[in-house]
């Protein structure tokens, strides 16, 4: 997955980079509006990842510029491969978290809006979604293991011998909503030490100033491994320091 | 009272004092000249009189007059009466009414003889004269007076337009809203005067309100960039397997405080936006479905706590207020209720078109009512709340003068918070529109 990150703090920009990197994408960055906007135009992405705050102009004209520009450029779909010259996703990053500006961002063409400060976890998780609903590739469904997870359906199985003792058996196990979604983003974090703070932002968003939103996650996080466990999935999850929680398919 | 209206009023009743006492003046003036033209009909009469009697030489044969134009009465020597007039009536027998009669004694000497000469004149002729006259003259003035008070009204408006322009202006003006124009001049000294005014506060309230917007989203930018910095580098560092148990955890630690320090700026922030008048947006927004949305998203939290909400939600309570800051003054009033709560104790959330209310179980306030608004003040065994969530709600009902009433019931050991959206709730028609709207 080809990715253009656009930001002009540099530390910021080198940290994201090298994590992106590492969990698989190719990136580019660009430190300016300029810069960002004569790469998006003069090569194709994936995804774009935007910050709105840049010092020579406002990211949200570099997405209206990248989204004229392809909704221009005419679109021939092939039917063996992705259509060509489509309008690649588009997640915007801001320090303002005003409604104002995420409604602005998805009226220019975005697919998604982050608050600084953010966790990496997040932006990762956030970019798998974008690139699953816009490079639809089939079928966007994650195997891990045993685990298969259908996003669209939100539907989470275990395939293999079950308890029937048939192989490639299916069980579905059934997850609450915000068992899922920890699932999910574990699931897309693999082989990443996820601390609990970073899980209850996930799940809450801005609303995780709350005590005991910890707790809440490591009960959660519990059930979760249980259902997985009766429904014959190995324990993927792990928890290390006592504090924090990685998904892993070594066993 | 409308600047019309008090015009209008000043107007009739200046005109009412005017028509009464200008039609008593009228009256008693056409009056006055009618008894004097009667009085000189006397004395005219009297003249010719005098020229008649004066050519006789012996006293009187007649005393009276024809018709009984006039009466005389034989007197001594003695000073001669002055001449007087005087009123009278009389019984008309031939016309069968009273009619007013003027009199005028003369004392004058015939052949000789004195007398005293009593003339008659009646005139009731001359008083129908004035009444018709006054009659006429009343209405006509009247009529006069109406017709100024109708030119006057009706050029009233012509007037006025430029200041009634103005106040439109003033009525729908947006600070942050560029299009709203400026103030305009016209050729009436004063209203120009008052567009001139006008135009400089508005251009430096407009001013203000940029320079303060400006700041805050610099001061956003600045904060939140190191803290993102901060935020990544701990996030990375945390990945490291170099790590012991007691490492970890310490930037852990530094990884949540960080992580509050988030929420508070970001909370500051929002405060100071709200404060400086910008969310100025406003929509309509369905808050039985905000609601909703929110006790699901925040049910399992409260599950966890031991904590059932029980929601009793009228469906469609429609307000006009910014969607944001309607979703941080429920989310926060919604938490404040979880966080403090008891375990096993339902946290009741009722939403009617009058009002919406929080009720959860707890002790009382560690400290006074009249803190519970303000910034900071927390319970102290919370270390994790920033103390702003009431602050946040207390100054989004004030934007929108919207009353948030906290009771505690000492006897049930419940806090309540009320918050009356009757004010800002969208009615009839609007509502109406929103809601089909919202279904299709």
């Amino acid at each position: 997955m080809k990715l253009l990150l656009v930001e002009d703090e540099p530390w910021l920009r080198d940290t994201i980079r090298d994590y992106l990197e590492g969990e698989g994408y190719v990136v580019t960055t660009a430190d300016s509006f300029q810069d960002g906007a004569k790469k998006a135009h003069d090569y194709d992405y994936d995804c774009l990842v935007v910050d709105l705050m840049l010092p020579d102009g406002n990211g949200l004209d570099l997405v209206r510029q990248v989204r004229h520009q392809h909704t221009r450029s005419t679109t021939s779909i092939n039917v063996d491969s992705a259509p060509v010259n489509s309008m690649p996703g588009v997640i915007i990053v801001t320090a303002k978290d005003a409604l104002g500006d995420k409604l602005a961002g998805l009226d220019a063409g975005s697919d998604d809006y982050l608050t600084k400060p953010f966790h990496l976890a997040e932006l990762n998780a956030r970019l798998r979604s974008v690139l699953r609903r816009r490079l639809f590739l089939g079928n966007s469904d994650l195997v891990l293991g045993v685990l298969r997870i259908q996003p669209e359906q939100q539907r989470v199985e275990v395939v293999g011998p079950g308890p029937g003792g048939a192989s490639h058996e299916r069980q579905v196990v059934a997850l609450t909503g915000k068992e899922y979604e920890l699932l999910l983003f574990m699931a897309t974090n693999v082989n990443r030490l996820l601390s609990k703070a970073v899980l209850a932002e996930h799940i809450w968003g801005d609303a995780t100033d709350m005590a005991d939103s910890h707790e809440f996650i490591y009960s959660h996080v519990k059930n979760l491994r249980r259902k997985l466990l009766v429904a014959g999935c190995p324990d993927y999850i792990r928890t290390r320091y006592g504090a924090g929680y990685i998904f892993s398919l070594d066993a | 009272m409308s600047l019309f209206a008090r015009t209008a009023l000043s107007l009739i009743i200046g005109a009412l004092l005017i028509a009464t006492l200008g039609s008593a003046g009228l009256r008693y003036f056409i009056h006055r000249q009618i008894r004097k033209e009667v009085d000189g009909q006397l004395r005219h009469n009297w003249r010719r009189m005098a020229v008649n009697l004066a050519q006789r030489q012996q006293p009187l044969a007649q005393l009276e007059g024809v018709f009984d134009t006039w009466r005389a009465v034989p007197v001594g020597n003695g000073p001669a009466l002055p001449p007087t007039y005087s009123d009278t009536t009389e019984f008309d027998r031939a016309n069968g009414e009273l009619i007013p009669v003027r009199l005028l004694k003369k004392t004058a000497a015939v052949g000789g003889q004195r007398y005293v000469f009593t003339l008659r004149q009646p005139y009731e002729e001359f008083e129908e004269i004035a009444e018709n006259m006054t009659v006429a003259v009343v209405i006509c003035f009247l009529g006069f007076v109406l017709l100024l008070i109708l030119i006057q009204l009706t050029l009233y408006r012509r007037i006025w337009r430029p200041f009634y322009a103005i106040l439109e202006q003033l009525r729908t003006y947006q600070l942050d809203q560029a299009g709203t124009g400026t103030f305009a001049a016209s050729y009436i000294r004063e209203f120009n005067r008052l567009s001139t005014v006008l135009n400089q506060m508005v251009g430096s309230s407009r001013q203000q309100y940029h320079l303060q917007k400006q700041f805050t989203e610099n001061a956003a930018h600045e904060l939140q960039t190191p803290l993102a910095i901060a935020t990544t580098e701990l996030e990375q560092l945390e990945q490291s397997e170099r790590l012991s148990e007691t490492d970890w955890k310490h930037l852990d630690r530094a990884s949540q405080a960080l992580g509050r320090l988030t929420n508070l700026s970001r909370s500051l922030l929002l405060l100071t936006k709200i404060e400086t008048r910008q969310y100025a947006e406003a929509e309509p927004v369905d808050l039985s479905q905000l609601l909703c949305q929110l006790i699901d998203t925040y049910d399992d939290f409260a599950r966890h706590k031991r904590m059932v909400i029980e929601p009793t939600i009228s469906p469609g309570v429609v307000v006009q207020m910014n969607r944001q800051l309607a979703e941080v003054m429920l989310a926060n009033l919604l938490k404040n209720a979880i966080r403090h709560g008891q375990a096993d104790q339902p946290i009741q959330v009722r939403l009617t078109s009058e009002r919406l209310s929080f009720v959860n179980a707890g002790d009382p306030l560690p400290f006074s009512t009249e803190q519970l608004f303000e910034r900071f003040v927390k319970n102290g065994a919370n270390s994790e709340s920033t103390g702003l969530g009431l602050a946040l709600v207390k100054q989004i009902a004030d934007r929108y003068q919207v009353s948030v009433a906290y009771t505690y019931d000492a006897a049930d050991r419940l806090h309540r918070f009320d918050v009356n959206v009757a004010t800002i709730r969208l009615t009839g028609i609007t509502a109406a529109f929103f809601e089909l709207k919202q279904a299709q």
